[in-house]
């Protein structure tokens, strides 16, 4: 199996600090699945720019206050 | 488990369900005259039975699922889950050109051209079992 990929991310929290904003709503949001939410959130998926883009303007912050390179 | 995941095992079951007892019973005929010089008269009824049958079982099936699994069904492929189904085909694709080549040989073997075309539609279910089987493997892994 593939190493997960080296980006670590403050979704999780971030939902958190929304209210406790779901998994769905998130997802819902940014017109993905909820399963690929939880992917990003477990690390098992990097998304892509844009996607990075659309879940740090739902949490209005940066994209490097979401997503970090681990190493 | 996510609305495509269900497809694809509908899918993979029903593939290998309905060929593989086509396969099966194509086997035993083969089997029974000892030469690839032809095949049991009831072939292309069977292979048009086995048509029927996928097509029925994979429409009540898919239709079962998306009423079960409510507006998920609706929702278009994201990033992810085309990243899983691209690399699934290519996976698929691999699989299909390695069998046909391999059923290349039963015309060494000297098959007739409906063992021929047999061994074609066993490589082109091969594809599509590999096809499947990667895509409930990329959903399990994430992508």
């Amino acid at each position: 199996m593939a190493a997960p990929p080296p980006i670590r991310n403050q979704i999780r929290r971030l939902r958190f600090d929304h209210g406790e904003m779901t998994q769905q709503a998130l997802a819902d949001a940014i017109g993905m699945t909820r399963q690929t939410i939880v992917a990003i959130e477990q690390g098992k998926y990097s998304p892509s720019l844009e996607a990075a883009f659309r879940i740090s303007r739902v949490f209005g912050v940066g994209v490097e206050d979401v997503f970090g390179w681990e190493g | 488990m996510p609305f495509r995941e269900k497809s694809a095992w509908i899918s993979l079951l029903a593939t290998t369900g309905v060929w593989g007892t086509y396969f099966w019973i194509i086997s035993q005929g083969l089997l029974e005259r000892g030469s690839l010089a032809g095949l049991p008269a009831n072939t292309v009824g069977l292979f048009i039975g086995g048509v029927v049958a996928i097509v029925i079982i994979q429409i009540i099936l898919a239709i079962a699922v998306a009423v079960v699994s409510g507006r998920q069904a609706d929702t278009p492929m994201d990033e992810r889950e085309r990243l899983i189904d691209l690399k699934a085909a290519r996976a698929g694709f691999y699989a299909l050109n390695g069998a046909a080549f391999c059923v290349s040989g039963l015309w060494l073997a000297g098959a007739s051209p409906l063992v021929m075309a047999n061994g074609i539609l066993l490589a082109m279910v091969v594809g599509e079992v590999v096809h499947s089987g990667g895509k409930i493997v990329g959903y399990r892994r994430g992508a």
